[in-house]
């Protein structure tokens, strides 16, 4: 927000990459440990185009678990949910149930309009 | 540690533990939004709310060596509508605070997405976190806190759903997508299902933007201040200074 940045601001570079040494994780951890994947966003993203940058973290998460779920192929383990597994969720079948019911109130909206 | 000959150093194991809590009144989205959290990371414990006032960072430290922690994520609400996030590792530092933006919280309807509690999070970066020391710091709190430990206990052992954190205008943006592909086994997606692959969103969505780094654990010298950072009370005084000349300028 802010057009001229302050000048006298700190930056220890150097004590923070000591730190950063630290306490990081051994450099070999393997990477089932982390399941960490980089992408390049590619030219700047503008903040203020709520589409631009929503696609932009889209594509990223997307992106990243192809490779990722290449990965994990490539490794031979299980990885999805079985569809007969049933466990509990973060959001509730009562929540849910919500969102249903708003999405097809949405749509009545949308045929009766037409 | 294992018995073979040549392999004397034992296997990596995470034990990452974090305490999350807020400071006292609250305002109930952001509390939402730390529950939120809470139910992303089964390793992490909830303690009840500490006073936020000068005293705070040691009787937080205190609460995170009494609760066998390493690291902490702390709310910290002021004025009933500024929300600072600290993250900080334990006992040796360092800490972050962050201003918190944009928060929209998982009960919102129009997020239509939803995963297993305690499946382990894909955690994808933008590249630019690799750009400058600050943010590789905070690349790598970001994934030591919010990657959950193989093999925990109370984790699933699939994978369903994906965390975005990505650098854009000098804040860090996070999404949380359900993954959905069509797959009838469970090692392997059906041919041609990448492609097929779409994401939900889940929530909660928030935005951080990096204040101060710290040496220690919620304390400590100063490693790091934002030099584009302007603290929201100054941007209100200012927005509140540039209504008032508006009569001024009418009657003259």
């Amino acid at each position: 927000a802010q057009a001229t940045p302050s000048e006298n601001a700190i930056y220890n570079k150097e004590a923070i990459l000591e730190k950063l040494e630290d306490i990081a994780w051994p450099k070999n951890v393997d990477w089932m440990h982390k399941l960490t994947i980089e992408h390049d966003q590619g030219g700047k993203v503008d903040v203020n185009d709520d589409l631009a940058r929503e696609l932009a973290f889209y594509t990223q998460a997307l992106d990243g678990t192809r490779q990722a779920f290449e990965k994990l192929q490539s490794m031979k383990v299980r990885f999805l949910r079985p569809t007969d597994y049933y466990a509990e969720m973060v959001k509730t079948d009562a929540h849910m149930h919500k969102i249903k019911g708003r999405l097809l109130s949405e749509k009545r909206r949308i045929e009766e309009a037409e | 540690a294992p018995a073979e000959a040549g392999s004397a150093v034992a296997p990596f194991r995470n034990k990452e533990k974090v305490l999350i809590t807020c400071s006292r009144r609250i305002t109930y989205r952001y509390r939402h939004l730390m529950q939120d959290i809470l139910s992303l990371l089964p390793h992490a414990k909830k303690d009840s709310k500490v006073e936020s006032k000068q005293s705070k960072g040691s009787a937080l430290n205190e609460l995170l060596e009494l609760r066998s922690c390493s690291s902490c994520l702390f709310f910290e609400c002021r004025k009933q509508k500024d929300l600072y996030l600290w993250m900080v590792k334990s006992p040796g530092g360092p800490s972050i605070k962050f201003l918190v933006n944009a928060v929209h919280t998982m009960e919102e309807l129009k997020l239509t997405g939803n995963h297993l509690k305690g499946s382990r999070p894909l955690i994808t970066f933008s590249t630019n976190f690799d750009e400058q020391p600050h943010w590789k710091l905070v690349k790598e709190m970001i994934t030591q806190i919010f990657a959950t430990p193989k093999d925990h206990r109370k984790a699933k052992p699939f994978h369903d759903h994906v965390f975005a954190f990505s650098i854009v205008d000098g804040h860090v943006w996070f999404r949380n997508y359900q993954i959905s592909v069509p797959h009838n086994e469970i090692d392997k997606v059906d041919k041609g299902g990448l492609d097929k692959m779409t994401l939900i969103e889940v929530g909660p969505r928030f935005c951080l933007n990096p204040i101060k780094i710290f040496g220690g654990s919620f304390g400590g010298p100063t490693w790091y201040e934002n030099p584009y950072y302007i603290s929201p009370n100054q941007i209100r005084a200012l927005e509140k200074r540039q209504k008032a000349g508006k009569y001024a300028k009418k009657v003259k």
